[in-house]
């Protein structure tokens, strides 16, 4: 196990990859705090975390509010002593064009999953600052990396994580806490089951993949422990992408292409056209 | 005056595409051009038709295998014993073997590395220590690809390449800069070039204009003139860096997700 004895924190731990981390950093012997808006579901998490053996404690807070973040962290060292390392996940999807995006939908995103990242990881990071150890991990997006259209703030919010990890292990990782952040590729979650629901999305999204399918949440969970755990102790600063291999697949995408067998040609004539498909969906 | 009076550039691969436009796009603008190309006849042309706008005095061409340093060597000589001087180089010479990894052989690896890796590092080091011997300012761009950001399946050597002079251009970029010597690359998206002959099947010219956000793919003018703002004082304080000029293509991975329907 290799996170036995330690204190973990999840924001966004009721559901989706911030469930699976919790539950995958029980199953490696870790007491878990699940910080959730949704308390009905970060209980269900916390009965996953107990069925792998571990403690469980669940915090309802909102994590763009910097009293909440104080709080997350209060109670958590009052239950569990210490902290030992932060996964932040915790965001909501408003998506949008840019061209009508309201001024409160950018907000809500940002306020969620940029700043509510920052005060987090800042309210956890000052307990593991002064105790010299612990190591930060963000749940970003390959949308951090690609210009994700047609998804409002969330592609700006989610490089703006990226940046945020760095900056925190470039900060901190003098004085023993690391910040690195995690890059899922596309994952059947309930954020996305709305979009998956539909198979032949399904089978076209697994089919951009270089790997031909999407990811399961334990997959990015388990890039999120690693992270945490001390296996990673050399690894800062860092950002690593758990996708299949789309991120750099660009070419993949070429028309006029058979892509390695797999007859995977990506001319108009074969696939729906996705631009075309788009200004439809508008 | 005008933009490159009194500049001389050597421009390998100058005999077709992006480089030849390029070649007539310097001269048009008052500079003086050696054109290396390894292929004799159409380089002559090239040479002979910008000869004939411009004046022959504007125009050279050299025979030029740049994998072979000893080429690259007399190309410097010729161009100064030419035209006086060096300011610019372009490295767009480059053989395609396409291939699956797989399968490619060595011959075919060779090929792509000596032309388009050894070649760029062989014909840059000599045109940068004329310059840098003789402290004359000097603007080297390396044509790369959109294919070196993102692996380009099935071709063979290619995107390492195309990877690596981008990596080349930076190395040299930070090693002279204090030469006022400047090296940059140029990353081309899908560009009509006799090299992509493909784009003529209107089919895939269609369709890869759709998966380009600009919708539609360049013509060897629109990279021209970035490597021609790069060559020029406008980018005095621009090395060591990378330019896409791919109509964001690079950028546009999730535009290929199916089922964008978030309402």
């Amino acid at each position: 196990m290799i996170l036995e004895g330690k204190t973990i924190i999840v924001t966004g731990g009721a559901s989706g990859i911030g469930r699976a981390t919790c539950v995958l950093a029980a199953r490696e012997g870790a007491s878990v705090a699940i910080a959730d808006i949704n308390r009905e579901m970060a209980e269900e998490t916390a009965r996953l975390v107990e069925v792998q053996g571990q403690a469980a404690l669940v915090i309802e807070m909102d994590t763009s509010k910097k009293a909440d973040a104080q709080r997350m962290v209060e109670e958590t060292v009052g239950t569990f002593g210490t902290i030992d390392g932060i996964v932040c996940s915790a965001i909501k999807l408003v998506p949008g064009k840019l061209e009508e995006l309201p001024e409160e939908d950018w907000d809500m995103v940002m306020d969620i999953g940029l700043k509510g990242y920052f005060l987090c990881a800042q309210a956890a990071g000052r307990v593991m600052l002064e105790k010299g150890s612990g190591s930060i991990v963000f749940v970003s997006s390959i949308g951090g990396v690609q210009a994700y259209n047609g998804a409002g703030a969330y592609s700006v919010c989610k490089a703006g994580a990226i940046m945020l990890g760095q900056l925190i292990g470039v900060e901190w990782g003098g004085r023993g806490v690391r910040g690195n952040t995690v890059c899922p590729g596309q994952v059947r979650t309930p954020m996305t089951e709305a979009m998956f629901k539909d198979p032949e999305i399904a089978a076209g999204r697994a089919a951009v993949v270089p790997m031909g399918r999407v990811g399961e949440p334990e997959e990015i969970a388990e890039a999120n422990i690693f992270l945490l755990s001390d296996r990673a102790s050399y690894i800062n600063a860092d950002f690593m992408q758990v996708d299949g291999g789309q991120a750099e697949s660009k070419m993949m995408h070429t028309p006029g292409r058979n892509w390695g067998g797999k007859k995977m040609n990506y001319s108009t004539s074969t696939v729906p056209n996705i631009t075309n498909k788009q200004k439809e969906d508008g | 005056m005008s933009r490159f009076s009194d500049k001389v550039a050597i421009i390998t691969g100058g005999a077709s595409g992006i480089g030849k436009k390029t070649a007539e796009m310097f001269v048009e603008q008052g500079g003086k051009v050696l054109i290396g190309d390894i292929d004799e006849d159409a380089g002559k042309i090239v040479s002979l038709e910008i000869a004939k706008k411009f004046g022959k005095d504007s125009v050279s061409y050299i025979y030029l295998d740049v994998s072979n340093p000893e080429h690259c060597k007399s190309a410097v000589d010729f161009a100064i014993s030419e035209f006086g001087s060096i300011n610019c180089l372009l490295n767009s010479a480059i053989k395609m073997a396409p291939g699956m990894l797989k399968d490619l052989s060595l011959k075919d690896w060779n090929t792509m590395v000596n032309i388009g890796l050894t070649g760029t590092f062989l014909m840059t080091q000599a045109a940068g220590r004329w310059m840098i011997e003789n402290k004359t300012p000097g603007s080297i761009v390396n044509m790369s690809s959109i294919g070196g950001r993102q692996p380009y399946g099935m071709s063979g050597a290619y995107s390492t390449v195309k990877a690596a002079v981008i990596m080349l251009a930076e190395h040299f970029g930070i090693e002279w800069g204090g030469h006022n010597v400047r090296v940059n690359s140029i990353c081309a998206g899908h560009t009509e070039t006799p090299l992509t002959a493909y784009l003529k099947d209107p089919e895939i010219k269609k369709g890869r204009s759709e998966v380009t956000p600009l919708q539609r793919v360049a013509q060897p003018i629109d990279i021209a003139n970035g490597i021609l703002f790069l060559f020029s004082e406008e980018a005095d304080y621009i090395t060591a860096t990378a330019i896409d000029i791919d109509g964001g293509i690079t950028k546009s991975v999730m535009n290929h997700m199916p089922g964008r329907k978030w309402k």
